[in-house]
This record gives C-alpha cells, sequence and structure tokens, in this order.
C-alpha cells in the first residue's frame, strides 16, 4: 500500500506516517510533503499507485481543498482524505461536497483505521 | 530566531490544533462559517508588533498566563469588526455603537473559548501548566494597553487571522511569550518530538 500525506507540518506529517502505519501495516509506503503544490505534483504521477491520500487543510499556498480540486478530476474522491483540526460545520460540508472522507487530526487514528481496513480488503 | 525548525514546527501545530478546535464551538455560536489563516512565529519588537496591527482602535479580550511561563494570549478586532462578532453572538439585527455589559460577558466568553483551548493544547502536549488571570476586555493604544509590563524589548508573537463568514469581521488571535521562557520551553518540545517519533 502507498499512501500521500500533504502536511504544511513536519510535526504533523510524522504523526500522520506513525498513525497510517499502525493502521495499516509497517510496509506500507508513506509519500510526505510540507509543499502543497509538490503534492497536487507527486499524488497527479503517482495517481495509478496511490492507494489513499490525505491533505492537511490549512497551508500556505494552496488549501487542502485547492489542493483537493486539482487532484480531483483525476483521482477518485474515496481515496483522498482532508484532514484538519478545524472540525466547524462548514469544514465538513465542504469535504461532503467533494465526496472526500473528513478526517479530524484528534481522532485520527481511528478514523484512518476504518478506511485503511477497508481499502486493504480491496487490494 | 531561538528555536530550531522543528520547534518552531511545534509551536505553530499546537497553536493551530488548538484554535482549530475552538472553531466548532465559535463558529456554531455565531452561526456562521469561520476562516482561519495559517499560523505565524515571529520574534518581535514591541513597536514592530504595534505596527502589525494597523487598526486605528483596537478592542481585545486578554487572557494572562501566569505561572512558571508568563505571557498573554489574545484576541484583537478594530472596533467595527468586534461590534459585528457581538451583534452576531448575541443575535442583534443592528450592530450595537457600543458595550453594555452583556456585550462585554459575551465578548469574554468568546475569547475564553478560543484562548482556553489554545493554551491546553500546549499544557497537553508539553506537560507545562499555563495557569490563567480571568478574562479582561482591553481598550486603548496597542501594543502599550495590551502587553504585561514585565515583557522585554522583544516577544515572541504567535497569531492566526480569523474572518467570518458573510462579513468583514476580522480578527487576530495572538499568544505573547517572553523570548526566555521560550528557550526555557524548547526541551519540553523536544521532549514531545522525541514522544511522536519513539
Amino acid at each position: 500500500m502507498k499512501v500521500l500525506t500533504i502536511d504544511d507540518s513536519r510535526i504533523a506529517l510524522i504523526q500522520i506516517e506513525k498513525i497510517v502505519r499502525e493502521a495499516s501495516s509497517q510496509d506500507t509506503i508513506v509519500i510526505k510533503t510540507q509543499d502543497p503544490e509538490e503534492g497536487v505534483r507527486l499524488a497527479l504521477e503517482n495517481k495509478d499507485d496511490l492507494s489513499f491520500i490525505l491533505v492537511d487543510l490549512n497551508m500556505d499556498k494552496l488549501s487542502g481543498l485547492d489542493v483537493i480540486d486539482k487532484i480531483i478530476p483525476e483521482i477518485s474522491p474515496e481515496r483522498i482524505a482532508l484532514l484538519t483540526a478545524n472540525t466547524q460545520n462548514s469544514t465538513k460540508d465542504e469535504a461532503m461536497k467533494r465526496g472526500v472522507h473528513f478526517l479530524s487530526k484528534e481522532s485520527l487514528k481511528d478514523g484512518l483505521k476504518d478506511i485503511l481496513s477497508g481499502l486493504l480488503k480491496v487490494e | 530566531m531561538l528555536l530550531t525548525e522543528d520547534q518552531m514546527d511545534v509551536l505553530k501545530e499546537l497553536f493551530n490544533r488548538g484554535i482549530g478546535k475552538s472553531a466548532e464551538i465559535i463558529s456554531a455560536m455565531l452561526d456562521a462559517p469561520l476562516s482561519l489563516s495559517v499560523p505565524t512565529l515571529r520574534l518581535q519588537s514591541i513597536h514592530e508588533l504595534g505596527e502589525s496591527f494597523s487598526s486605528e482602535d483596537v478592542i481585545g479580550i486578554r487572557q494572562i498566563f501566569d505561572g512558571k511561563y508568563r505571557g498573554d494570549a489574545m484576541v484583537l478586532y478594530g472596533r467595527t469588526s468586534c461590534l459585528e462578532v457581538i451583534s452576531a453572538l448575541l443575535g442583534y439585527e443592528e450592530t450595537p455603537d457600543d458595550f453594555g455589559d452583556l456585550e462585554r460577558e459575551t465578548l469574554s466568553e468568546f475569547g475564553n473559548i478560543i484562548l482556553s483551548s489554545c493554551l491546553f493544547e500546549f499544557e497537553e502536549a508539553l506537560g507545562c501548566h499555563l495557569p490563567t488571570l480571568a478574562p479582561a476586555i482591553v481598550h486603548g493604544d496597542f501594543p502599550d494597553c495590551f502587553i504585561s509590563k514585565e515583557h522585554g524589548n522583544h516577544l515572541m508573537t504567535l497569531t492566526m487571522e480569523f474572518s467570518v463568514s458573510g462579513s468583514a469581521s476580522t480578527g487576530h488571535i495572538t499568544l505573547l511569550l517572553d523570548p526566555d521562557d521560550i528557550a526555557d520551553m524548547a526541551s519540553k518540545m523536544d521532549a514531545y518530538l522525541e514522544r511522536l517519533m519513539a
């Protein structure tokens, strides 16, 4: 399984990688970037190999929603999650509108476990 | 800057999470979505801090934290934005011209929710206690009336801007920390990082 994570915080990326491995397997390849523009490029270049993409909402240059809007024509929304500490309803609505998953940073482990175990069954 | 890239990242990410958590409650109170900027961390002189807030008439909710580490946590607005936020919180059809007791209490509560959520995030992650005094409404010259006199000439400032959807209301959420305290907190940030990587 290959997972792309896009978050402008290196600390958040370390945490996410750890949780992704716990929720899937230690063999999972986790690609990380702090640059949302590079994230778009990596997502599109690896679109056939990526099982899942996690995108932080609050980033400079491009927001998580901007990133998602750029990759969603090429990648199924079921393989994308908007990740944020900002759990207000309007943010959830934006994720829902695009058909992508919504994951709160606070309960990331449980939310991600459910999604990735579903993906592992399919794979 | 006194901190490493990773330590600065810890401060900004914790700040982002704390404010992000309060956004759900605040958005429900205002009945409108809240947009949040990316957090910034700066070492600034008091003079630079004054220049960073351009509004001519600043109103703020300030909570002093005063334990091992001392600093100021505040929500700052220009007067017009502040009155609009109060109006939304209290469901007024027209924006009031001034503040009464109810408006002041509401504003304090609003600030308390944001600032407590933010400080709690730091306490949990870094294992430090940041006891706060009661929130106070501050109005006057910025930054002179808004910062503790004990601070030196330079301050570490963590800031996020917020705006309320459907209105021109904007505000700043700011933590002012003493550089000496920040240097002392660095070891706690390293310990937090080590726990993350373990």
